[in-house]
Formats: structure tokens, C-alpha cells, sequence
């Protein structure tokens, strides 16, 4: 059908019982393939037999082809025929009959050459106090016009399927999950770049029926890394861009299936910019991937998969509105000039390298099996600039902007004034100045850095060892079981990445108000210790976690209907190892040593099915329960620190139900889907400093609030249509209306190292659990920030016989939501900073400050388009992509600043003459830009 | 083939596997020096003397600089240092390293100055559009904001405080505490055989720089010197680094900016880091205490005055305490009373004209009556501090007789310390053991001797009473 895209060998399984056995020989089937828009033979075509065995042989010049049909299997063949310039076709073969040749027409390929992470927003920090969004892109689309336009037309207002969450959207590679424990997500920097090479992607919705795959809210996709399912070729390729990369490279080299079953593939990458849409954002990736496949006796198949994607970029941090006016969309106030060059305080580094051994055996058998072994190793780090204990250098620092000097009436001539110097300074300047930060460490040699750079580093190491069974019992039913082990270990630490002229730096906690003389240290054991360039400070502890887990699924088929019950059973358990014993948790085993060890037990059911109407429209219904422990990261309360564990730890639960209905006619294909789901349990954390942590002796602390039984509620309807106009023109739309809220009342307590129990001042606490129980948040109805929850979408495709093509997509979103406080809507907001409660409030005031911000509607338009050259057997393409082609100025995404965590600092907001401190920050999106890229192909 | 493609292999490997190689050097920071020519220099001196004459000293002493300043430069060094976190948005400049004769305050809107203004380097500020006058009873530069002085913006002018390549060292000015005037604020000075009050230095635990409990923006040390008897406050502020250091038991130099307190009323001594206390030999200069062996255990009480029935001082006097006059109009003790207790009560107000110096002596008592080993106890609560003027004396002469030259002797005791700005706790005092004094009659003595003006703590002394086994 008509808004193509790209589609992985959908893997069409006829089982057949073996009864019946034809003739002893081979039989040959030939064939041609020709390009049907104007009858042109296509050479070099991947024709593949698909079936219990791997038949796989190439067109030649003139576009024939011969491929051999093994005797004694099924009585239907699919036989896949592909290449990329066009659309992949199946064409059952019935092998008793057919052997006069046969000639397939390829439709051109209108596709869109999209990189697999979307690039719709600048990269964003990971500082804990806000999720990263959800992340669409081109491993979301299957097809249709709803999918499609996820992948493609949502991404830069931080849209999620059904309100999934980062890490509830899985990715593997082989099979091999690559979603880690520490956070849930997959780190798209591990495997980016790799465009071409991962384009065989088996796309599960939600969680629809698959092959091995329980399923997840976000989805879930599989890449195979195939050798012997590429087509034989060399393709290179030129990227320009202007969104987060502005120049990129790449080469893809396949060998094809050789005589001897042997075949390779080989991807090298590269994309590098000074700074793309978001100015300072240094972009530096490069990208590598090897395939090495070896079939042995026809039935089974050896895989080797390395990739390695090592890469740096800058990255940007969300801005309040004052300083989005002053500043717009483009600015990045982590950035400065140093000798000429964009040097960015913040980047982040992404080196990990991934093998994968797969052993697969299709046999015709009954049973089939496949076995994976896999490793990755490596670091994720993240710098930042650590200025404790000196001034904050950063120009968008709240203290130097006009609304701090204009906070407070009566303003006097003074307070104008000063105000009118903070603007002319930023407007004039607003990157950092990295030359004072040299001089200020220079001036004071002696005493060591005031300012440095410091990484974030987290070293990792994965392994699993997993095995995959598929059984068929009969022609009706099959059976699918999943075994695996998983083990992680991290290690995390603080490092000095640059000490900017300084010659040692004390590792300080410049915050300790305590009166414990090695309280301030931050490793206890070695106080009074000179670092260098290259040691640990900070922080210091490893973790490991391991994972057995055991899947399995019953499916059954017939003509008219099918259904899959599956479940899914994991044993985790997790154990924190510090390497500091930080100077404000000296218990032992407070912070140094091991913690205690955590085992969690998981169960995941789920009952599919599906009807089929007519020959042209089904119905599928999924209903899922699942229980899923939290995640690493929100496992223990304050992770750098120390061992404590959050109290009362729960794994989340899910239920939740899906229908949809899909028809496909000649020129109309459309779907409906509804979704009911609810989410309980669920354990968040947030660091964050806060001028209302009521234990503190001042109220001002860096916490880590933790949130626990945090239960949230959607329905939504989502529809689609694309409706061929004519054979050039088609149309499509897609609506989406959806419910995503909060329910009931979370508990919400804070951990931190500047708690101290009143009573016994010789002790510290790490949370304020004991001191002040475990408050409630009162969140019912308030929206999850999960992207806009009304969406309209429509698009005009044109298709001209002279090779191009043209998309124009026009999309409003409405109904966003800011991330919440939690620390405003609790119990704690009413409460003054001593812990009195503070009876001077007015509900009506109170509802009015604490209302959710709704971040307004906006109408993003894109255009697409590409065109193809043929000649003498090779392709050239060229494809375009401009986002927000109106310019349209606009906020992806926001979230309250939870430093005003009390209703008087809210309404103290409110009444500053210059506009509030702290107020909601912001990501900005991007303004018009491009992607476009031209490829060779040989 | 094969060959070529496994080079080409191998070189794309080590094309990836190195990233670019991302190490800064250090910029390379360009130093100029400043080229301001002479007759847009004006020195602190000069500055000083303008606004001395153009400004209404009593009723607005603030001179705003703009006409004749439009391009004129303030030449000094920097003194001060505030990576100690014991100055905020200020800091100090005197007109010469070496032989300085006027210091000044320039309020700067920023924090961690010493960052890029160092101590003994030469900066020019600009004068135009700023006001000179005084801040918390010094002389200083700032903005002017409602009658008072508010700190620049750094960008003022384009850049406010120019910085020199020239950094000098610099001499202190050594200075005694009994000559200190307001010529000596604002400079960097050195006072020698100086040590702390031994109330807050030896007592136990001994206090902080600016961590004690009283402590709310500033801590206030005495300091006395040796030589002279006088004193001088050590203000450190309750958010420097090393507040909660814990004050030097021995005697020893100080350096420091001689500035008033807050209100501008009493000379505080103020310094950048714990490095300006450098440790003497000569041991402390304490005064000499009747020294009868270390402190008693609790005995029962034998005698004790609560004050409770006592009206009014002159009640308390019929019952045979005796206040001689000594150069005061008004006596200062009174009986004071709070929450139904009553207390005796000495507090001094400030006046120019004299120091005070009040004493008030017991009835005689008397060592058969009461026991021979006796040890004398009180409870005593310390406000609004100012110095320690009040101390406990003994004599078994009689106080009256004046025709003998009385020799008092002072009791072992440690008073404990209040805050400056409120009233303290009532806490107790000793006890004393007095039992060395071997006459059969002796008399206690209570002084109040004010060491400045602006030493006028007031005490409550309560429940005073001497235990015999």
C-alpha cells in the first residue's frame, strides 16, 4: 500500500504438518523481476525463499533469477523479493504447481531515510530531576498511517504511544534485549548511526502478539543483523543536516550470500557538527558494525554481530521563560569559547561496544532453536562543570538575571537599575567564560580548583546467555519458550576530566554544615587528598544485578481466528557495593561496603487475540497484567551515597486492555484502536534541590525525593486512514484522543545528607523518613507529561512516474501537559519552614497556584521528499526532510522547578514585579529545520 | 582483493575507535598592563578629603561622583579576601602597598572577588555615576540606594573595577589597640602580643570563630592585647569556611582591616582567613587569680543571696551591701526582675564622656560563721555582650577603711558568654574555692569597669552562694 514504509521481512510462518513429502529432487523455480513503473529489469535484488529453509540467491543484470525449492516441506512457499530503492514483495509460491517462471513487479520506494533516534530535540542533560522523554522514530512505523505518523510527525513535541515512558519502550538486537536495569531504556547512543545496517526490524505494538517477545506500553523491536539477508552491494552515502549533526558519512558494504554460505556486512559511520540547530552542541559519532554469518548444512546458521558506535556531543539544558525571551530556542548556556573553539561544560560520551554470537536452527522439524550469547562493555559519562563551594559562572544563573533584581517590591531606582545591567548583560553575553575560570584557579594555585570539569561516569559491562525453543505441535497450535540469564555490573564514580588550570582539587563537600571534622569529605578514608587529573571524587560504588528469567507463549491458528496467551517470569536481584565511605554517612556500612542484597520476583501474563472478519479486515484484542520491579536507579534512595534502600519497595503493576480494527482495501486502508490502562505502584526519584526540605536545618537541601504507589489511569482512541486519491496522490490521517492522569494519593518522603535527627545530633540520617513519615501527594486527575493527548494529523503524499516524490504533513497538538512537582502537591506545601502548619491560605488561591500548566497548542507542518536516479544498475537517491517548515516557535516540553516546593513560595512567586525566580523550565523545540541525505548504491 | 579489503577494514577500525581527541589547553591569558594616564588617577586621600568637605557630614554624608568624575580612576591595592567566605560583595583597597594613609570599602556585585582581584593587586575603579559615603561606619564606594550604600554592578561602565598586571606585597601597619582611631579603618593593620579573652579561649570547650550557638550573622571574639590591657572585636561572619575553627589558646600576631560593627558603633578587627593569626611565643598576659586548688565538689549551701527579697538597690544596700561611688553619676546596679524572680542587675550605657567603673561589695562575712573551706557560686546570665567588664574580687581587708591601700585579689572563674544583640541564659558560675584566703572576715567584690565606650554588657547575677562541707 500506498505511504510506504520500510518493512522488515515480516517472517509469514505457514506450519505444515509432515505428511507429505514431494518428489526426492530439487525443483528450480526462475523468474524475473521488473521495476513497475516503467517495466525496467532490476538487477541485484534480493530474492529469498522464505520457510523453514534460507533460500537466498540474487538477480542478475537483466533482472532473472533461479532459486532452488527444496523438496518434502510445505505446499506453500513465500518467496520475498527486495531491494531497497523499492518495496519489499511476498509472493506465496505453491510448489506443486508452480514452475512455469515468473515475473514480480517491484513498486518504487517512496521511504524515508530517517536515522533510527529521532532528532526532532537537541540532546538533552540526564540530571535526574526531570525524565527524558519517550523516544519515536523510525523503529516505531509498521506500515500504516498511525504508526507512521508517530515515527515520523510526533517527535518534536515529545509525543509517547499510550503514555509510555522511556524506558517502557524495549529494544534488541538478535533478540538480545539491550535495555539496561539501571535505567530501563536502551541507550540509542550504542547503537546510532547505524541506519542501513539495522534496517531488518520486526516492529511489535504494544504488546501484540510477536515471536518472543512479551511486549512493552512503548513497544518493542527486534533488529536482525542478517548478513546473507542483505543484497549484495556497496552503498554510500552523504548526511547534511542542520537539526543535531550538520555533516555525516557513511559506508555499507555487503557481501551477499556466497557460494560457501559465508557472508558479511560491514557499516562504518560518521556524523560531526559544531553545533546543529542548538548552537554549542559539538556532535562527534562515529559508527561500526560487523555481521559474519555462516550457514551450516542448510539448516543451521552461525551469526557474529559487533557494533561499536563511540560517541561525544554536547548537550543543552531546559531554560525558564524569561530566559527563552531574551535568549529563544537556539541557546545553550553550558557553552564558551576557548582558543577559538566551542568548548561545552556539558557533554556526554557514549563508548560501548556490543557482540552478539547467534546460533539459529530452522530445521523442518517440529522443533526449532535458537541460542545467543552477547556481551557489551564500556562507558556512558557525562561531564559537567563543578563549581562547589565558588559562584555559580553559569549567565543564566537566577541571580543574574533582571526578575532577581526586581523580586521583591517597592523597587527603588537602585533595583531598576541593576535590573537594566543584568539585561544588557545577558542579552549581550550569555555563554560561559572559560578564561575566568582559568584565572580564578590560577590566582590561587595554592589552594586548589575552584572550578573543574567532572565526569559522570558509569562504567558497564553486560553478558547473557539466552536460548529461544519454538515447538509446533500441529498445523493449529505452536509453542514458544524463552530461557535467559542476565547479568550487569556498573561502576560509578565522579572523575576529574579537567582541573582548568588548577594544579590538585579537594574533593569537598562544600554544603556540610555538620560539625563532624571529616563530615565534608566525601571519601572519609583518604581526607586531606591532592587529586589529579584522572581520579575519583565525588562519588564512588558499583552495582550488580542479575536477571533469570524464563518466557513462554502458546499460540493457535486457524482461517479465522487466532489467539497467544504468553507469560513471562524474571528473578532479579541487585546489590549496591560502595567504594567511599562519604564523610556524612560514617556508619558502618552506611555508604562504604556492600548494601543489602534485594530480590525481586516478576510475573507478566497476557491473552491476545485476534478475528479475522473478512479477507481484508481483522480485529485483534490484547489484554495484559504485568508486575515489573523498579528500576535500578530508583531502587535505592540515594545511590551515590549510600546503601539505603527506599522503604517499602514495590514492584508496579499493570493491567490493561487494547482493541483495535484494521481493514485494508484496494485503495483504503484504515484502523481504529482503543486502549483502557492503568498503572499502580509505580516508585519514582527525583534529585533536585529544594529551598523547602523541612528537616534541613535552613529548608535548603539537594534531595532525592522519592515517590512511591504512584498509580496513574489513560484511555485513548487512536485512528487511521490513508486513501489512495489516485495511483500518484494519497492522503492520510490520524487522530488521537487520549486521557493520561494521575489517581489517588502517592506517599512522597526525602532522602538527602543534610537531614539530621534533632534528637540525636550525633547521628545522620539519609532520609527524612523517621523525622517526618512518609507524606501523602495529592495528585488525582492531574495529567502525566506524556506528550500531547489530542492529536490531528493529516498528509498529502504525491508520486511522480519520473522517480520523486513529495509529503506534506500538517499536525496540531493540543492538551500538553508541564511535568509536575510532586513536593508542591504534598502534605509538606502547607507547612512553614519550621514545620508549623500555616493556617493563611485560601483554597481558591491554592488551586489557582497549584494548577498544572497546559503548554498550548501547536501546528507543526513537514515536508518530505526524495528522488531517483537510475543508471546502468545503480541508484542514486536523494531525500529531504524539512521539520516545522512554518517555523512555528514552541516548547516540546516543560516541568516545575520543585526549589519553591510550599504554597507561600508559590504565591511569593506569583507577586515578584519581575516575573518569578523559578519558574517551569522549558525544552525548547526546534524551529524550521533539515535532514536530508544522498546515497549511492552499487 | 581480499588484502585491499582487509586494509580497509583495519584503517575504518582505527578511524572509529578514535574519537576526536577533545583536550583543551589552557588559554592563553593576555596581560596588559593599565595605561591610565595621571590626571585621571585620584587617590583615596584625595577622594576621602572631597567628600569630607562637599558632603553634610551630619545629615547626608554621601557624595555622588558625576560631575568632574566623568573619567577618573580610584587608584588602591586590594587588602581583603574573600575566598573565606568572611566578606561578601565588598572588599578593601588602600592607597599604597607599603605606607598607606587611607583605606575604602568598594560594594561589588559579586561573589568570589578575590577570583579575580587578589590581594596586592593594584585595581582602578571607575568613578563615574557612583557615591561615596559611609557603609556600617566606613568609608566606601557603592551605589547609591535610599539613603544607604548598595554594591555595583560589575559591568557598571563596562567594566567597573580594572585590574593591574602589578601585584605588590603588603606591609601591615603595626598598631597598638589603645591608639586605634578612625584614620586606622579601612587599612591593613597588624597587632602583635594579641590573644583572646581567656573566657572564650581556655574555657571549656572553647569557643569558635563564629559556630557558637549565640552566633546568628556574625560572631564577635575579644581580642586583647597584652601591652595596653585594651581589647578589640574580631568579627568573623557565620559564613566563612572557618567559623567553626576553634579560637587560638595562646598569644599571638594578628593581621587584619580595622572596620566599625554593623551599626557603625565599636571598632571591629575583621580578617581574611585563619592564616592571619600567626602563633607567638611569649605566652599569655593573664591576670593573676587567687589560684586556691582546682574546683570543689558540690558542698551544701551555707549562705546565698537570691535578691528575691530585695525591692530596689537601696533595699540590698540596707542589708549591708556597700557600692562605693567611684566616678559616676548614677550607680549602675539595679535589681531587676523577670517571670517573679529578681536578679542584680548591672548594665552600662554608652556615653563619650567617661568609662565607667561601678564596684559593689558584700557585707563582711565571716569564715567561723560559715566554715573554713568555703567555695563561692553564682548563676549569672551575659546580654547584649560587649566586652567582659564585670569581674569577681576578694579582700579581707576592710573596704571601707580608707586609710589602707585595699588589696583586692581576683577569684578563678570563667563567665560564660551571651550574644550580642539578645538576652543569653542564665548559667551557672563556679564554684570557686576562696578557701586559701585565711582571714577570719572577708568580702566579696563585684566590678563593672568599662575598657571602651561601647563596652556596656549588661549581667544578671543571681542566686549568689557559698557552699561549706
Amino acid at each position: 500500500m500506498l505511504v510506504a514504509r520500510r518493512l522488515f521481512i515480516l517472517f509469514v510462518l505457514f506450519y505444515v504438518p509432515m505428511t507429505t513429502q514431494l518428489m526426492g529432487q530439487s525443483l528450480g523455480l526462475t523468474g524475473r523481476v521488473l521495476d513497475q513503473l516503467n517495466g525496467a529489469p532490476i538487477s541485484n535484488a534480493l530474492v529469498a525463499l522464505v520457510g523453514e529453509n534460507q533460500n537466498i540467491t540474487v538477480t542478475d543484470q537483466d533482472g532473472y533469477f533461479k532459486i532452488s525449492l527444496t523438496p518434502n516441506t510445505a505446499k506453500t512457499h513465500v518467496l520475498i523479493v527486495q531491494h531497497e530503492q523499492y518495496e519489499a514483495q511476498n509472493v506465496p509460491i505453491k510448489t506443486d504447481a508452480q514452475r512455469r517462471p515468473i515475473v514480480i513487479f517491484l513498486q518504487w520506494n517512496t521511504d524515508e531515510d530517517m536515522p533510527i533516534s529521532d532528532t526532532s530535540y537537541a540532546d538533552l542533560t540526564d540530571e535526574g530531576s526531570f525524565d527524558l522523554p519517550f523516544q519515536p522514530g523510525p523503529l516505531q512505523a509498521k506500515g500504516d498511517a498511525l504508526t507512521g505518523a508517530q515515527a515520523y510527525d510526533f517527535g518534536g513535541v515529545f509525543y509517547a504511544p499510550r503514555g509510555a515512558a522511556r524506558n517502557q519502550k524495549q529494544i534488541s538486537i538478535q533478540g538480545v534485549p539491550i535495555n539496561d536495569f539501571y535505567s530501563g531504556q536502551a541507550s540509542w547512543d550504542s547503537f546510532g548511526g547505524l541506519n542501513d545496517a539495522l534496517r531488518q526490524r520486526e516492529i511489535q505494538e504494544g504488546f501484540e502478539s510477536a515471536n518472543y517477545s512479551f511486549g512493552a506500553l512503548g513497544g518493542h523491536t527486534d533488529i536482525s543483523v542478517s548478513a546473507g539477508n542483505y543484497r549484495p552491494g556497496l552503498k554510500l552515502k552523504a548526511i547534511f543536516s542542520s537539526k543535531t549533526y550538520t555533516r555525516g558519512y557513511a559506508l555499507f558494504y555487503r557481501s551477499g550470500l556466497k557460494a560457501n554460505g559465508l557472508s558479511y556486512a560491514l557499516q562504518w559511520a560518521s556524523r560531526f557538527g559544531d553545533g546543529g540547530y542548538v548552537s554549542g552542541n559539538i556532535y562527534d559519532g562515529k559508527s561500526l558494525l560487523f555481521a559474519l554469518e555462516k550457514q551450516i548444512n542448510g539448516a543451521n546458521t552461525l551469526m557474529l554481530t559487533g557494533l561499536y558506535t563511540p560517541i561525544i556531543k554536547g548537550v543543552s539544558s531546559p531554560l525558564t521563560r524569561e530566559v527563552l525571551d531574551y535568549h529563544g530556542a537556539r541557546y545553550n548556556p553550558n557553552w564558551g569559547m576557548q582558543n577559538g573553539q566551542i568548548r561545552n561544560s556539558k557533554s556526554r560520551q557514549t563508548t560501548q561496544p556490543l557482540f552478539i554470537l547467534t546460533y539459529k536452527n530452522h530445521s523442518k522439524g517440529r522443533l526449532s532453536y535458537q541460542i545467543n550469547l552477547a556481551t557489551q562493555f564500556g562507558l556512558a559519562k557525562q561531564t559537567r562543570l563543578n563549581y562547589s563551594g565558588s559562584s555559580n559562572p553559569f549567565k543564566n544563573y537566577y541571580q543574574k538575571l533582571p526578575s532577581y533584581f526586581l523580586k521583591e517590591s517597592p523597587l527603588g531606582s537602585y533595583d531598576y537599575h541593576m535590573a537594566f545591567n543584568a539585561r544588557q548583560n545577558i542579552e549581550a553575553q550569555g555563554q560561559l567564560n572559560w578564561q575566568d575560570l582559568y584565572m580564578a584557579n590560577g590566582l590561587h594555585l595554592n589552594s586548589g580548583s575552584s572550578y573543574i570539569v567532572q565526569a559522570d561516569v558509569r562504567q558497564k559491562q553486560m553478558t547473557v546467555a539466552q536460548a529461544l525453543m519454538r515447538y509446533r505441535l500441529n498445523t493449529l497450535f505452536e509453542f514458544r519458550a524463552k530461557v535467559w540469564i542476565r547479568q550487569e555490573r556498573e561502576h560509578h564514580y565522579g572523575q576529574i576530566d579537567d582541573l582548568l588550570g588548577g594544579l590538585y582539587y579537594l574533593d569537598v563537600n562544600s554544603f556540610y554544615r555538620g560539625s563532624d571534622p571529616l563530615g565534608k569529605w566525601n571519601d572519609r578514608q583518604t581526607p586531606y587528598r591532592s587529586n589529579k587529573v584522572g581520579a575519583f571524587i565525588d562519588y564512588n560504588f558499583r552495582w550488580q544485578g542479575d536477571q533469570l528469567g524464563l518466557f513462554g507463549q502458546l499460540q493457535q491458528t486457524t482461517e479465522k481466528w487466532n489467539y497467544t496467551a504468553a507469560f513471562e517470569c524474571t528473578r532479579n536481584a541487585l546489590m549496591r557495593k560502595g567504594l567511599f565511605q562519604n564523610g556524612s554517612f560514617p556508619s558502618q556500612g552506611q555508604s562504604l561496603g556492600p548494601s543489602q542484597r534485594i530480590v525481586f520476583s516478576n510475573i507478566k501474563f497476557k491473552l491476545s487475540g485476534a478475528i479475522n472478519w473478512s479477507p481484508r479486515s481483522f480485529s485483534r484484542i490484547n489484554t495484559v497484567y504485568l508486575t515489573e520491579p523498579p528500576i535500578v536507579k530508583h531502587t535505592f534512595v540515594n545511590m551515590r551515597q549510600s546503601n539505603e534502600l527506599v522503604h517499602g519497595l514495590k514492584a508496579s503493576t499493570f493491567h490493561g486492555v487494547d482493541v483495535d480494527y484494521r481493514y485494508q482495501g484496494n485503495s483504503i486502508n484504515a484502523r481504529i484502536a482503543a486502549y483502557a490502562q492503568r498503572q499502580d505502584d509505580d516508585t519514582k526519584i527525583k534529585t533536585f534541590f529544594t529551598e523547602h526540605a523541612i528537616a534541613a536545618q535552613s529548608g535548603q537541601a539537594l534531595v532525592h525525593e522519592i515517590v512511591q504507589g504512584i498509580h496513574t489511569q489513560s484511555i485513548g482512541l487512536q485512528a487511521g486512514l490513508s486513501y489512495d486519491l489516485s495511483n500518484r496522490l494519497a492522503l492520510s490521517t490520524v487522530m488521537v484522543f487520549s486521557e493520561h492522569n494521575y489517581s489517588g494519593t502517592p506517599l512522597l518522603y526525602l532522602g538527602s545528607d543534610a537531614f539530621s535527627d534533632p534528637q540525636r545530633p550525633d547521628r545522620v540520617l539519609g532520609s527524612d523518613l523517621t523525622a517526618r513519615g512518609k507524606r501523602k501527594v495529592y495528585v488525582n486527575n492531574y495529567g502525566v507529561a506524556s506528550g500531547p493527548r489530542q492529536i490531528i494529523h493529516a498528509r498529502l503524499q504525491y508520486r511522480d512516474p519520473n522517480y520523486w516524490w513529495a509529503g506534506l504533513s500538517f499536525n496540531h497538538f493540543s492538551k500538553r501537559f508541564a511535568d509536575m512537582s510532586f513536593l508542591r502537591r504534598s502534605a509538606d506545601t502547607y507547612l512553614d519552614f519550621d514545620g508549623v502548619l500555616n493556617q493563611n491560605f485560601d483554597s481558591n488561591v491554592v488551586s489557582s497556584l497549584l494548577e498544572q500548566e497546559d503548554l498550548g497548542q501547536v501546528v507543526l507542518c513537514h515536508l518530505t521528499a526524495g528522488k531517483s536516479w537510475r543508471l546502468k544498475g545503480k541508484y542514486m537517491s536523494l531525500f529531504l526532510v524539512v521539520n516545522n517548515l512554518l517555523d512555528v516557535a514552541y516548547v516540546s516540553g516543560g516541568f516545575e522547578d520543585s526549589r519553591i516546593g510550599s504554597v507561600f513560595g508559590l504565591a511569593e512567586e506569583a507577586d515578584r514585579p519581575g516575573g518569578p525566580l523559578f519558574g517551569n523550565r522549558y525544552f525548547s523545540g526546534m524551529g524550521r529545520s533539515f535532514y536530508g541525505s544522498i546515497t549511492l548504491s552499487f | 582483493m581480499k588484502i585491499y579489503h582487509l586494509f580497509y577494514i583495519t584503517s575504518l577500525l582505527i578511524n572509529t575507535a578514535c574519537l576526536e581527541d577533545r583536550s583543551f589547553e589552557i588559554p592563553f591569558l593576555k596581560q596588559q598592563g593599565l595605561l591610565i594616564p595621571d590626571d585621571q588617577i585620584v587617590t583615596i586621600p584625595a577622594l576621602k578629603m572631597a567628600w569630607e568637605q562637599e558632603s553634610n557630614q551630619e545629615l547626608y554624608p554621601f557624595l555622588r561622583l558625576t560631575q568632574g568624575y566623568e573619567d577618573k580612576f580610584l587608584e588602591g591595592y586590594v587588602i581583603s579576601d574573600d575566598q573565606q567566605g568572611n566578606y561578601y560583595k565588598a572588599f578593601f583597597i588602600q592607597d599604597d602597598p607599603e605606607s598607606p594613609q587611607a583605606g575604602i570599602k568598594v560594594l561589588l556585585d559579586q561573589t568570589d572577588i578575590s577570583q579575580r582581584y587578589d590581594v596586592g593587586r593594584r585595581v582602578l575603579i571607575q568613578l563615574s555615576g557612583l557615591t561615596v559615603g559611609l557603609s556600617s561606619g566606613v568609608f566606601a564606594l557603592g551605589l547609591e540606594d535610599g539613603g544607604a550604600l548598595s554594591p555595583v554592578p560589575t559591568t557598571h561602565n563596562g567594566g567597573v573595577v580594572q585590574r593591574d598586571t602589578l601585584v605588590s606585597p603588603i606591609s601591615a601597619r603595626t598598631l597598638n589597640m589603645e591608639n586605634l582611631g578612625p584614620q586606622h579603618t579601612n587599612m591593613w593593620i597588624e597587632l602583635s602580643h594579641t590573644q583572646f579573652h581567656r573566657f572564650q579561649s581556655l574555657s571549656l570547650p572553647p569557643m569558635t570563630f563564629a559556630a557558637d550557638a549565640m552566633d546568628q550573622y556574625d560572631g564577635e571574639r575579644w581580642l586583647e592585647q597584652c601591652a595596653s590591657g585594651q581589647y578589640l572585636v574580631l568579627k568573623t561572619s557565620t559564613y566563612a569556611d572557618f567559623n567553626t575553627a576553634v579560637l587560638p589558646s595562646d598569644d599571638f600576631t594578628i593581621y587584619g582591616i580595622l572596620q566599625y560593627d554593623y551599626f557603625g558603633e565599636y571598632f571591629v578587627l575583621v580578617i581574611n582567613g585563619p592564616d592571619d593569626i600567626v602563633m607567638g611565643n611569649s605566652g599569655r598576659c593573664d591576670p593573676l587569680v587567687l589560684d586556691c586548688g582546682p574546683a570543689p565538689g558540690l558542698h551544701p549551701i551555707v549562705w546565698g543571696e537570691s535578691f528575691n527579697q530585695r525591692e530596689n538597690l537601696s533595699a540590698l544596700m540596707d542589708s549591708g551591701w556597700w557600692a562605693p561611688d567611684t566616678n559616676s553619676e548614677a550607680l549602675l546596679w539595679s535589681i531587676g526582675s523577670y517571670g517573679g524572680n529578681k536578679y542584680l542587675q548591672i548594665t552600662a550605657e554608652a556615653s563619650d564622656i567617661a568609662l565607667h567603673e561601678s564596684w559593689l561589695i558584700s557585707p563582711p562575712l565571716s569564715k567561723s560563721v560559715l566554715g573554713e573551706i568555703l567555695s563561692i557560686e553564682c548563676d549569672i546570665q551575659a546580654n547584649f555582650q560587649r566586652g567582659i567588664p564585670l569581674s569577681f574580687w576578694i579582700t579581707e581587708q576592710d573596704p571601707q577603711d580608707y586609710s589602707i591601700d585595699v588589696q583586692w585579689d581576683l577569684l578563678n572563674y570563667f563567665i560564660p558568654n551571651g550574644p550580642s544583640d539578645g538576652f543569653g541564659d542564665f548559667k551557672t558560675m563556679g564554684p570557686i574555692d576562696i578557701s586559701c584566703k585565711t582571714g577570719e572576715t572577708f568580702y566579696l567584690g563585684l566590678r563593672y569597669k568599662q575598657r571602651s565606650v561601647f563596652d556596656t554588657t549588661r549581667y544578671h547575677i543571681d542566686n549568689l552562694r557559698i557552699r561549706s562541707p
